[in-house]
């Protein structure tokens, strides 16, 4: 019987992936279809997910690939991408008893969707490593399967169509943050400022040293602001 | 394919560090600013990638990006599915050239 569990668990975390892996299959899709649409090889789009696994950064990324530099886009995806430090850093507990190799396995595969099941999860499976990794390779082979999908499917996209894609990414990042700020309402005040000043800076500054301080020096700003207050 | 493949390998790297750290210093314990400050970025990555750019994605027709915004904006308040939105926002824009 002991045999059989870790079998157990693992096919228990893969269905409970099966939420995320529908919620991944569209969008991973989209962003192959998109990443051909900028001029990404095929093999450039797949090997994209199979190594980043980071949704919005990944479509960020392919935005500015047509204007910036590499090491401009890395270090604006690096940004985006460090909210997963505190997301694997609060995981640590639940963790704690799998070796280094098994942690770092794990970690890999930690996004906002995987984090919140994970944590919000009171399943027995997700106690364990095969549980996880269950859940963890279901949600990662949809998003590299889709985007492979997505890539075939860009050749069948009429060129008609093809005028109209610019507002694909941005339809895309409206509705992240339009259902993210439905969510957290707390971070409105905050996408104001940032909206307000990135708007503000674009007429002073570049493109890309507006968006670098957008992104790093207002939010710092707004958490100065907002501990000073509650204190 | 060059560029291409060193841009997804920084990427890469430059994404796993951040999930990997944690692992290795387990003994870490985070400042409460930094966790605020970190969880902010995203919101304000997102907020500075649409404005103002959005109204630019055709240079001579502002229209085409506050059609696409005000499409976007009110799908996703209706809860549809992010590629529903994208979908519907394509729609919207190539309705508004043919028209």
């Amino acid at each position: 019987m002991n045999q059989v569990k870790p079998v157990h668990h693992f096919l228990k975390g893969m269905q409970l992936a099966i939420p995320i892996m529908l919620g991944y299959i569209p969008i991973a899709i989209s962003f192959g279809v998109l990443a051909t649409h900028y001029q990404f090889y095929m093999l450039s789009a797949v090997l994209m997910s199979a190594t980043v696994f980071a949704g919005a950064s990944q479509f960020l990324a392919v935005e500015m690939s047509a204007t910036e530099t590499i090491l401009e886009i890395s270090f604006v995806v690096f940004l985006i991408n460090l909210r997963h430090f505190v997301m694997t850093y609060s995981l640590l507990p639940l963790l704690k008893k799998f070796s280094l190799l098994k942690r770092l396995i794990l970690f890999s595969g930690i996004t906002d969707e995987t984090y919140a099941l994970i944590s919000f999860s009171k399943e027995k499976s997700l106690k364990t490593f095969s549980g996880l990794a269950g859940l963890i390779l279901t949600a990662y082979l949809s998003w590299v399967v889709g985007t492979a999908i997505g890539v075939w499917f860009a050749s069948f996209i009429p060129a008609v169509i093809n005028n109209s894609m610019g507002i694909a990414l941005y339809a895309l990042f409206v509705a992240l943050l339009v259902q993210a700020l439905v969510q957290e309402p707390q971070y409105i005040p905050l996408a104001a400022l940032t909206i307000f000043s990135n708007v503000g800076l674009n007429q002073i500054l570049n493109a890309t040293v507006a968006l670098f301080i957008s992104i790093t020096i207002i939010p710092l700003f707004y958490v100065v602001l907002n501990t000073k207050r509650q204190a | 394919m060059n560029k291409q493949f060193i841009l997804i390998m920084l990427m890469s790297l430059l994404t796993l560090l951040p999930r990997w750290l944690p692992a290795v210093f387990s003994k870490f314990t985070m400042p409460k600013i930094l966790e605020a400050w970190v969880k902010c970025i995203p919101y304000a990555a997102l907020s500075a990638l649409i404005f103002p750019s959005i109204f630019e994605v055709n240079k001579s027709d502002i229209y085409v990006g506050i059609i696409g915004l005000l499409v976007s904006i009110f799908l996703a308040l209706l809860k549809a599915p992010v590629y529903l939105v994208v979908v519907g926002a394509i729609m919207a824009v190539y309705g508004y050239y043919s028209w």
